[in-house]
């Protein structure tokens, strides 16, 4: 059982330059390296939270949060955790000052319980969406009955600057 | 209760046996632990409440003699049963995947088959809610009808988990049960279906599990693994995986450079542009030197001008699309680059697959 979020950059031809990362996370003491892929990825872990941090040099970010086992429950915080997961790695690596992200906020909840938390916090999910976009869609994209991948967008195109704030505190 | 179906004793109880049947079908073939069995009149409903309790379905099973299943059908005699128990769910299980599934012997016909290709894009493919509503054009009264009153978010929940089982004629489902009962070492599973549906006869309804047809049949119906794949794979299979990856990578992903939008729209625009005023500079000098009346010419003129509208506008959206394009053609390949890379780094690549092959 596991829930993601992940944003990626705007222009796919930028790289994310992985060791400026690492150096920028060298200076603060909130991240651990778990597992770095030269030319692939960086894996962290918060120090203070439970959860990790993927980011790939092809412009993606993930901020995961793991469930072992499928008995246990989804946080009633989960979304806001992991918003505030991504803002919080953003804001430490500076990477809103160097990058423009893309108009879009993705979620992923897999495990048995996935639809039904999807449905609980559908709400919420909208929420979201409205808070960063205004008028937007909720999309949702299932494969099998226990993963579920949602993609919230705006409607219609939304300025450059709002693009850049997308994630500041 | 509702007038749907066969009303002759004879296909009635052949209608109850083929509802039976899908019950028992779920229970042994699906893999479900446990259903209720709900009896109204002439329809039974199968509430089958997912492993764990995470997800609730109400399954409404339809047995036709003839012909195929309409969406006029549905809206009249499957809909509303189908809505109630979804209400009463959301009131209880509001937390749970709620689930609504039609289960039926005949073809869907037309209207039916793009009603559902549309709700089951709602989850798979990532159409919002106004996109369903605006692609249901082609059934508009009879979606009015459902919609009729009802919350839009209630809606969207609802056809986001509306399902049609694909036709399953009364044999082909015993057979699957059969087969079923085969795999798990039961001894003449035909005797032993005849004595469930004698179980089911005789308990009409309430919750079944599939605890109680084990000890009926005196035999643990190991649980099916629903995956159609294999689970194990050979070395081959994986490194031919790798090589489709390449194939989809280069067919789907992006082949272009990136052009930017506005050059893009001046490429096209521009030699439109240039062609209309030279056009019209030429039809205009007609005026009063040719046969032509001034009002053709000047309405000739106008149409350049509209044409030259509709092409700036056209283009742009072109513009606007296939820098979409790009972009999603360009993730498309980043994501199967990085599945390429993962894979690489765990020894399956390319080389090898182009060397075996």
């Amino acid at each position: 059982m596991k829930a993601e979020i992940d944003v990626l950059l705007r222009d796919p031809c930028k790289k994310i330059d992985l060791a400026l990362i690492e150096s920028s996370l060298e200076r603060s003491n909130l991240y651990n390296i778990i597992h770095k892929v030269s030319g692939n990825y960086l894996l962290l872990s918060d120090n203070f939270n439970n959860y990790k941090i993927r980011v790939h040099e092809d412009g993606r970010i993930y901020v995961r949060k793991d469930y072992g086992s499928e008995k246990e429950c989804f946080d009633e915080n989960l979304v806001r955790e992991l918003i505030n997961g991504l803002k919080k790695f953003l804001y430490t690596t500076k990477f809103l000052s160097n990058f423009t992200l893309q108009n879009e906020i993705n979620f992923s909840f897999s495990g048995k319980k996935a639809y039904g938390y999807f449905w609980k916090k559908y709400s919420e999910l909208n929420s979201i969406g409205e808070e960063y976009f205004s008028d937007h869609n909720l999309r949702t994209y299932t494969s099998d009955s226990e993963s579920i991948y949602i993609k919230l967008e705006p409607v219609s195109p939304i300025s450059e600057h709002a693009c850049v704030n997308l994630f500041c505190i | 209760m509702s007038g749907f179906g066969d009303t002759s004793g004879v296909t009635s109880e052949k209608g109850y046996n083929y509802q039976k049947l899908v019950a028992v079908y779920y229970l042994i073939a699906n893999g479900v632990s446990e259903i209720e069995y709900e009896v109204d009149g002439e329809d039974i409903s199968i509430i089958n409440e997912g492993p764990d309790r995470n997800s609730i379905e109400y399954i409404q099973v339809k047995q036709l003699s003839t012909g195929s299943f309409s969406l006029g059908k549905f809206r009249a005699d499957v809909f509303p049963q189908l809505w109630n128990a979804y209400i009463t769910a959301l009131e209880k299980h509001s937390d749970k995947a709620i689930l609504s599934t039609l289960v039926t012997n005949v073809s869907w016909d037309n209207s039916l088959r793009r009603f559902y290709q549309n709700c089951n894009s709602l989850h798979e493919q990532g159409i919002s809610f106004t996109q369903f509503e605006g692609s249901l054009k082609f059934c508009e009264r009879d979606y009015k009808k459902m919609k009729n009153g009802r919350e839009r978010e209630e809606l969207n929940r609802f056809f986001w988990g509306f399902n049609i089982q694909h036709s399953f004629t009364l044999e082909q489902i015993q057979s699957k049960i059969v087969e079923s009962m085969n795999k798990s070492n039961v001894r003449e599973p035909r005797t032993e279906l005849a004595k469930i549906m004698q179980f089911f006869s005789e308990k009409q309804q309430g919750r079944i599990t599939r605890r109680q047809i084990e000890q009926l049949i005196g035999k643990d119906l190991k649980p099916i693994v629903n995956n159609e794949e294999n689970t194990s794979y050979s070395k081959p299979e994986i490194h031919k995986s790798l090589l489709d990856l390449e194939t989809i990578k280069t067919k789907y992903g992006v082949k272009e450079d990136y052009s930017d939008k506005d050059d893009l729209i001046r490429n096209m625009v521009s030699p439109v542009r240039k062609a209309s005023k030279r056009f019209i500079y030429h039809i205009d000098s007609l005026k009063g030197i040719s046969d032509f009346p001034l009002e053709e010419i000047d309405e000739a003129c106008d149409i350049i001008s509209s044409d030259l509208n509709r092409v700036q506008v056209t283009a742009s959206k072109i513009a606007e699309l296939k820098n979409d394009l790009w972009l999603h053609e360009t993730n498309y390949k980043h994501a199967i680059v990085s599945m390429q890379q993962t894979a690489a780094k765990f020894g399956i690549e390319l080389g090898d697959v182009e060397n075996e092959s």
